[in-house]
């Protein structure tokens, strides 16, 4: 047996398992051995560095990524299993994943800065971990979905045959996410690069921090007095470049292969043209070798080590995943202590915090502006939107009948969503302003333009999933009938559609607010180009732009500032998502369901 | 004795007002017996195997197996289920094997184990096939083999034919009495949920009629028919036509 080479079986968890503990293992070693240098407040764009910037992102996004999955698995499997628990997780990644990214880097950059000090170790963890909010929360609830939908027959099938602990998590709990994980991490990390600028500049006490990484490289790229358009494109090549080299290296070879832990039996085209790079890392030598040698012996051990801790079971009489009432009623009041515990430390200490900074200043300079400037801002998304729609809805109705034409649209939405708004920054400046001369309404274009490129792919992206989700006989039967392709959009696609609209709506929305803070405050070659928005006002708090005033706010005034410019955003996004949004997704859901 | 449920009420507590789904069931099995527990759909006999595997507690009353009472899942049984329940992410041999790892058997046996109830079940040569590659019956072969692999004191089969079309079920049926008359297999007691009154007739020893609301036991037929049975003989008839007429009666 032992000199047998195994090969790798259509099925093997533990390969990808073992690749992402392994890249872990190499992000981690490489930052260990490359010295942690002091932080620098600017670095000059130098193409010789992009290669070494590219890495240092990628580094990043690779362990926010691994932590996003550790996160979504735990409390995704908790808020399953845990009915009370449940109840509080669910709105609670609700708020999270509807309030911008921006709203974590105070939080994140104190605690960051507060437990590993103002050096670069402690810079990093707050970039991945402000990296790691922008990927985590619809990851989350994917896992909790996937186990939701699970078939009821096989969780009582593990029950009836007593399959438990670490070999349930990963012959079941693990294999049934993974479907949807696999597209909620193309989504995350397309918002992750997206967010990358944000998160590798950050700014303390009006002092800016810029970690070396492809998102600051264009920062600095767009400021560069001399080759702003030379250097600009160089970085955005770059990014583009590992952006598609993941879809062709990982997320088409994944999707491939992760049909396999579907549950629906039928998969009509599973997409079989492009299994050559999944081939390859199942046959070729060198990933066999790497599998071999590398992943074999790691996922043996592993594996070794559960049978080891678990014994065999010689009972015959399990016990019920029911454990005794009494136990259950401690228990619970354990966690309920704890949990309010938690609650009031936070609302105490929260409070605390907040009225320590608007104690000298109960209305911030700026501050009487945010309801306005929110005004504003929201009404430049809106028109995004519609901008989007304008052109999203034409195109994938004129793409659902060309499967060549809808699979690139798919790829290229999801491979813009990735792009940073900064990467676009020195087209439309030079094209509104700088040539077309356009003065305030030349800002005014260049923000919209910037701001739909952060509303339009989210809408693309989940029209086209709607559209693929329409059921091959529904479409028969149209055809059957003679419908003519307008009868067709308007009995059939449209309504069919309608669900995934509303939640592209959402997750648009989501990412309007999100881009807001790039699109109102542009710097381009040394010029600041301002929009009258909450956008803005943001900038102003955390210390990126200066108040009409031309003096930064001292530190405690901005801190007033932020808090209250991200409490009304966050109070307005629940508030439009619960009224509003959440509604309309429901009724459509429910109404235009494609079960019966 | 090999199985008791006494006075067994199960109710279901969900959001809106309780409902009572069983109510004083009373049941004893003894070994060897094959019997099919039948009914209306909703009735609660899929509910009366769940109890008897331990897969949830009763409200009231107590399952008995081997004259002690059961307080958790009784890995002693094996369960057949209605679509299946195999994991389409494992192959088929690996779909038993997970079963038997779970109990802790070791590997080189586990697989030994697998490979002979493959064989029996007739499935040889799909060993690594996935079940999307496979039809009906042959994903409930692969069931069967699984619960049949742990080598249970009572198989529990769960509608286990209601999913596949006529022809096919026809077949399994056969051959399931084949396998438990084979007294090579470890399988001796087997209960039954069904719907279909013939294909409880043609397999028991004893037809247990659930029905009412909540339900509890109508009737407890014994079949004393030679095997095999058809469908056409005048006793065969009489006994379809009184569990017919008892159900229109509840």
């Amino acid at each position: 047996m032992a000199d047998e080479i195994p090969q790798i079986r259509r099925f093997s968890l533990g390969y990808w398992v073992g690749t992402i503990l392994v890249l872990l293992a190499a992000a981690v070693l490489a930052r260990m051995l490359h010295p942690f240098n002091h932080v620098k407040s600017h670095v000059p764009a130098s193409v010789w560095q992009l290669p070494q910037d590219a890495a240092w992102s990628f580094f990043r996004m690779v362990e926010a990524y691994i932590l996003s999955l550790v996160f979504a698995m735990s409390v995704g499997v908790y808020a399953y299993t845990n009915l009370r628990a449940r109840r509080l997780i669910l709105p609670i990644l609700d708020i999270l994943q509807s309030i911008p990214i921006v709203s974590f880097f105070p939080a994140a950059l104190a605690v960051a800065v507060w437990l590993f000090g103002g050096g670069r170790l402690g810079f990093e963890i707050a970039a991945v971990v402000l990296i790691f909010t922008g990927m985590s929360w619809n990851m989350t609830f994917s896992v909790y979905e996937s186990l939701i939908m699970m078939p009821r027959e096989t969780t009582e099938c593990a029950e009836s045959f007593g399959i438990r602990g670490a070999q349930r998590f990963f012959t079941i709990t693990l294999p049934v996410c993974v479907p949807g994980l696999l597209y909620n991490s193309i989504v995350s990390w397309a918002a992750g690069w997206f967010a990358l600028t944000a998160c590798e500049i950050l700014s303390v006490n009006n002092q800016k921090v810029a970690l070396p990484g492809i998102g600051s490289f264009l920062q600095q790229a767009a400021n560069s007095k001399t080759h702003p358009l030379e250097l600009n494109l160089c970085g955005v090549a770059v990014l583009l470049g590992i952006i598609m080299m993941m879809e062709f290296f990982v997320w088409r070879p994944l999707a491939v292969w992760a049909e396999i832990f579907r549950y629906e039996v039928a998969v009509s085209s599973i997409t079989r043209g492009h299994t050559g790079i999944l081939g390859w890392y199942q046959r070729g030598w060198l990933p066999r070798a790497f599998v071999n040698y590398v992943i074999f012996p790691l996922t043996n051990g592993v594996a070794g080590l559960v049978r080891y801790t678990r014994g065999s079971a010689k009972k015959m009489v399990l016990p019920r995943m029911e454990v005794p009432a009494l136990i259950i009623r401690v228990w619970s009041n354990i966690q309920r202590f704890a949990g309010w515990l938690l609650i009031a430390g936070l609302v105490l200490g929260g409070g605390y915090y907040i009225v320590n900074i608007f104690r000298h200043h109960l209305l911030p300079p700026l501050a009487e502006k945010i309801p306005a400037y929110i005004g504003f801002s929201f009404l430049r998304i809106l028109i995004a939107y519609v901008l989007s729609m304008l052109w999203v809805v034409p195109a994938v109705l004129w793409a659902r009948t060309r499967p060549r034409a809808f699979r690139r649209l798919s790829s290229l939405s999801q491979t813009m969503a990735g792009l940073p708004p900064i990467a676009l920054t020195f087209i439309v400046i030079s094209i509104f302003v700088e040539h077309l001369h356009m003065g305030y309404w030349g800002v005014e274009a260049a923000g919209m333009v910037l701001l739909m490129n952060g509303v339009q792919w989210y809408v693309l992206f989940n029209m086209l999933g709607g559209i693929a989700k329409i059921p091959g006989d529904l479409k028969e039967v149209c055809n059957a009938m003679g419908l003519s392709r307008r009868q067709q959009w308007r009995y059939l696609v449209i309504p069919a559609i309608l669900p995934s609209l509303f939640t592209g709506t959402i997750t648009a929305f989501g990412g309007g607010w999100n881009t807001l803070i790039f699109s109102e405050f542009i710097t381009y070659s040394g010029h600041t180009y301002n929009l009258p928005g909450i956008g803005w006002l943001l900038n102003v708090a955390s210390g990126s732009a200066l108040p009409p005033s031309g003096k930064p706010l001292p530190a405690a005034q901005a801190q007033a500032l932020l808090f209250a410019a991200v409490g009304c955003l966050i109070v307005l996004i629940v508030v439009l998502n619960r009224l509003l949004w959440k509604r309309l997704q429901a009724w459509a859901a429910d109404r235009f369901r494609l079960d019966y | 004795m090999l199985l008791k449920l006494e006075n067994v009420t199960k109710v279901y507590q969900t959001d809106g007002p309780a409902a009572t789904i069983l109510e004083d069931v009373n049941l004893r099995v003894d070994s060897g017996q094959f019997i099919c527990l039948v009914g209306q759909s909703g009735c609660g006999k899929s509910t009366t195997l769940r109890l008897i595997n331990g897969l949830m507690p009763p409200s009231s009353g107590k399952v008995y197996f081997k004259d002690k009472p059961l307080t958790g899942i009784n890995l002693q049984c094996g369960m057949v289920f209605q679509n299946f329940a195999l994991l389409p992410w494992m192959t088929v041999t690996q779909n038993i094997l997970l079963a038997l790892e779970a109990r802790g058997i070791d590997r080189a046996a586990a697989a030994k184990r697998a490979a002979f109830y493959i064989d029996k079940v007739g499935l040889d040569g799909f060993e690594a096939a996935y079940p999307r590659e496979l039809s009906g019956g042959m994903k409930q072969r692969v069931g069967l083999a699984r619960a049949m692999a742990v080598e249970p004191e009572l198989l529990l089969m769960d509608e286990p034919f209601s999913a596949l079309d006529p022809l096919t079920s026809i077949n399994l049926r056969e051959e399931l009495l084949d396998i438990w008359a084979d007294p090579n297999l470890a399988v001796s007691t087997v209960i039954m949920v069904t719907h279909n009154i013939e294909e409880a007739v043609e397999l028991a020893d004893r037809v247990v009629l659930i029905g009412g609301r909540p339900g509890h036991v109508v009737m407890d037929l014994d079949i004393t028919l030679p095997r095999p049975r058809h469908k056409n003989s005048e006793a065969f008839t009489r006994h379809v036509d009184s569990i017919f007429s008892m159900m229109a009666e509840i």
